[in-house]
This record gives C-alpha cells, sequence and structure tokens, in this order.
C-alpha cells in the first residue's frame, strides 16, 4: 500500500514525508525524539488530520484506522466500546480474554485506570477490520506483562494479512515486533531499514546518535 | 410574618382553586419552555461545540450578548411585536400563556446553548478523533457525543428551568398576571405583595424553593445513577 508524499505544517513545524510503501502481514515501528513528528505522520496517514497536500491515500485503496496517544474510553461498558468496531462478539471475547480485560469487561470505560483503558482502547481497534492500522504509542501506560500481551495480539493481527504502523518510544518494543523501524527526526524520515539492520547497521548519523542513547 | 407564614403553610396543606390555578399556569409555562429551549438549544450547542465553521466565533458571540438580554427588554421586544400596533397582533397572542412561552424560550435558550458549547467544545475534538479513527460513520459519532453530553443535557436543563419557574420580568409585561389565565408563581408574588396580602405571597415562595430543591436532588440522583452505568 502506497502512502504518498506530502507535508503538514504548523505554526513552527514542518513534517515532510517521503513516499512509503507498506505491505500487509508487516509490522512497521517509528521511533525518533520528541517532536520529531511521528504522532503527526500517523495522523495524517490515518486521515484523521489533513496534510496539506490533501488525502495521502485513497480511501476505496485502503481502510486505515487509527489508535489514539489519547484514547477516549465512551461512556459505556468496555466490552460495548470494543464492539463498536468489533465485527462478531466472538472477536471482542477473544480479545477481551486475551488483554487480560475479562474481569473488568462490564464495568463503565469511563471509570478505567490509565493502563486499562489503554488496553480497552487497544482491543477496540485491533477488533475493527482495517487493510493498515496505525497505533500511536499503544502500550504507554502499561505494565510489561500487558505491554507483552498486547505485542503477542498486534502481532496476531498483523498475522491476519494487517498492516500495522506502531508509534513507539521503546526501542526494545520496536526490537522485539517491528519488521521494518522508520526512524525520523526534525519533521522527516531518516531512515528505514529491516530492524536488526537500522539497529546494528544505522546509516545516518543522526539515527546512529538516537541509538547511542540505547546503548546499541 | 409569623402569622403569614403560619397562614401560608395552612394554605399549601390545603390549597384554594386559586393557588392551584397558578401552580398549573406555571408548570404548563416552565416545562413547555424548558423542553424547547432544551431541544433548541442542545442541537445548536452541539454544533457549535464540535464545529470549526468561520462563522463559529461569530454566534458564539451574539449567543453571550444573548445570555445578558435583561428579560424586560425580551418582554419590551414582544410587546412591541405581538401589541395592538405590531406586526403579529393577528396572532392575537397577546396576554397569553403562549406569549409567555415564546418569551422564556428566548431568554433561556441562549443558556442553553452557552452550557452545551462551553462542555461539548471540550470532548467533541477527542471524541471525533477516536470516531473517524475506528472508521466509524458521523451518526455514529453524532450519537457518542450525546451519549457523553447525558450530564450536561441534565446541567442545561436544571439551569433552563429553574431560570424559567424564577422570571418575573418578560412574563409579566407579555402576559400582564391576569388571574386565573396567565397569572404565574412570580407574577402572583409580586401582585399579591403589592396587595398587601402575603399569605399567598409567602405559600408560593416556599413552593418555589421546595420545586428548586426537588429539581436539583432529581438531578443530582440521575446524575449518580448515569455515572454508575454499565
Amino acid at each position: 500500500m502506497l502512502i504518498k508524499a506530502f507535508t503538514k505544517s504548523y505554526a513552527e513545524f514542518k513534517l515532510t514525508a517521503r513516499e512509503m510503501n507498506y505491505e500487509s502481514g508487516k509490522i512497521y515501528a517509528f521511533i525518533g525524539p520528541n517532536g520529531c513528528g511521528k504522532s503527526t505522520y500517523a495522523k495524517c496517514i490515518a486521515g484523521v488530520c489533513a496534510a496539506d497536500d490533501g488525502a495521502v491515500v485513497s480511501a476505496d485503496v485502503a481502510k486505515i484506522g487509527y489508535m489514539s496517544q489519547a484514547s477516549f474510553p465512551f461512556r459505556m461498558s468496555v466490552k460495548k466500546n470494543i464492539m463498536l468496531t468489533a465485527s462478531s462478539e466472538e472477536r471482542a471475547d477473544t480479545l477481551i480474554d486475551k488483554l487480560g480485560l475479562a474481569g473488568i469487561a462490564s464495568k463503565n470505560a469511563k471509570r478505567l485506570s490509565g493502563g486499562q483503558c489503554a488496553r480497552m482502547a487497544l482491543a477496540r481497534a485491533l477488533a475493527g477490520e482495517f487493510d493498515i492500522l496505525v497505533l500511536d504509542e499503544p502500550c504507554a501506560s502499561m505494565d510489561m506483562k500487558s505491554t507483552l500481551a498486547s505485542e503477542e495480539c498486534i502481532k496476531e493481527y498483523a498475522g491476519s494479512g494487517h498492516c500495522i504502523i506502531i508509534i513507539t518510544h521503546s526501542l526494545a518494543q520496536a526490537e522485539r515486533i517491528a519488521d521494518e523501524i522508520i526512524f525520523m527526526d526534525g519533521g522527516e524520515i531518516v531512515e528505514r531499514a529491516y530492524s536488526s539492520e537500522l539497529i546494528n547497521n544505522a546509516n545516518d548519523t543522526r539515527t546512529r546518535d538516537f541509538l547511542e542513547f540505547f546503548g546499541k | 410574618m409569623k402569622t403569614s407564614l403560619i397562614r401560608a403553610i395552612n394554605l399549601i396543606i390545603s390549597p384554594t382553586e386559586e393557588l392551584l390555578d397558578i401552580l398549573g399556569t406555571t408548570a404548563k409555562m416552565s416545562l413547555s419552555s424548558s423542553l424547547i429551549a432544551l431541544v433548541i438549544g442542545v442541537l445548536i450547542g452541539i454544533w457549535l461545540g464540535s464545529s470549526k465553521s468561520k462563522v463559529k466565533s461569530v454566534l458564539i458571540v451574539i449567543n453571550r450578548t444573548l445570555v445578558g438580554m435583561p428579560p424586560v427588554v425580551c418582554g419590551l421586544i414582544l410587546f412591541m411585536l405581538f401589541s395592538g400596533v405590531g406586526p403579529f397582533r393577528h396572532l392575537q397572542w397577546m396576554f397569553s400563556v403562549q406569549l409567555m412561552i415564546l418569551a422564556q424560550v428566548l431568554l433561556i435558550t441562549p443558556i442553553v446553548i452557552s452550557t452545551m458549547e462551553t462542555n461539548i467544545a471540550e470532548i467533541a475534538g477527542p471524541i471525533k478523533e477516536n470516531c473517524r479513527g475506528l472508521g466509524l460513520s458521523k451518526s455514529q459519532s453524532l450519537k457518542l457525543i450525546l451519549n457523553e453530553s447525558v450530564y450536561f443535557i441534565f446541567s442545561s436543563y436544571l439551569m433552563a428551568f429553574s431560570r424559567a419557574i424564577a422570571e418575573v420580568g418578560a412574563v409579566s409585561m407579555v402576559g400582564g398576571a391576569i388571574a386565573w389565565k396567565t397569572n404565574v408563581m412570580t407574577t402572583a408574588i409580586m401582585m399579591y405583595t403589592n396587595r398587601g396580602d402575603f399569605t399567598l405571597g409567602v405559600a408560593l415562595g416556599i413552593i418555589l424553593l421546595i420545586l428548586s430543591s426537588i429539581v436539583n436532588i432529581a438531578v443530582t440522583l440521575i446524575q449518580r445513577r448515569l455515572t454508575n452505568v454499565n
């Protein structure tokens, strides 16, 4: 699936994204320092935020889903939240079990803790049928156990023929689940490579400087 | 004063036909106007709160001006429109409950719009972003915004009803406080106090306070129940 080159400008920031191709069944992790444009890129390709150049992908070419960094729990039970996107109740129940939400499935989503809300939001996104699913820091407020369970679900979703784009601040997470890692800095895509290749053999100085913080 | 209070309590326990008529007219006017204002105000408020239209800020400023409109000015405008020289005189609404309801709707709707707009503006962005990201339709998004707005709608209704039941300036101008026809609690309190008859005034004052408390308690209970919804 081809994402056209586009730009997005704010008052003091400009994102310049080059043309990118994403394959079904694969996971792509976006890494980079705060404010480099990862979330803006994610919002633009998901159509949540309008790029300066208009739509970056035609709606009839690919159905793109997006899980916001600030997921909104709707005022209804956890299960009903997930059923908003789920194709079947069975699909919702499977995700509820896998993400450890069984004990709180009937609880009002407004009353969840940060970690519970993040798991509910991830389940709600994974319950949908999207060609590309963009996840903006889905595990940021989760503990390690929940993070690993979430990563399993994300991998399963990709394994069933969906493309996943994940924005993360955890290089370890990118290394664990991504087929390819894309490094962004200063509003541009600096480097894209297979995970191990980028971590061990980054071409660009900015990528190497960034990876140094992680001891790579 | 003590005597008036005792007589007023006796009057509430054994109400006269006149008192019942005043209560009935008040209920008809307040409930009708607050419900009409709620329907109009909620729809406009949600649109203003969630819209990115260029005219939005202009409309918000106009609405805020209308919120501060003195009731007597509203009464004066309607008086000029519906009295013997006004363009709507053929409707013969002058000194009728219909015109009192219209006056109340004009006064209350901006309050509902303002309350809804302020609250919706805070949640509309995240809801729309999440809905769009999850591939939900516009009608689903609207339903979810309405579902999230239930508290605000109840709060708005409480404010609208409280204003409607307690308003006196506009309704006395367009209703005329005619006994057995357009006399409501507030205009009756004024009328009977001016006559030096405090009993009915005090009785109506007590009923107004009780009604206000009941509405507040009811809304609080409903809000609590909604918080626990599954």
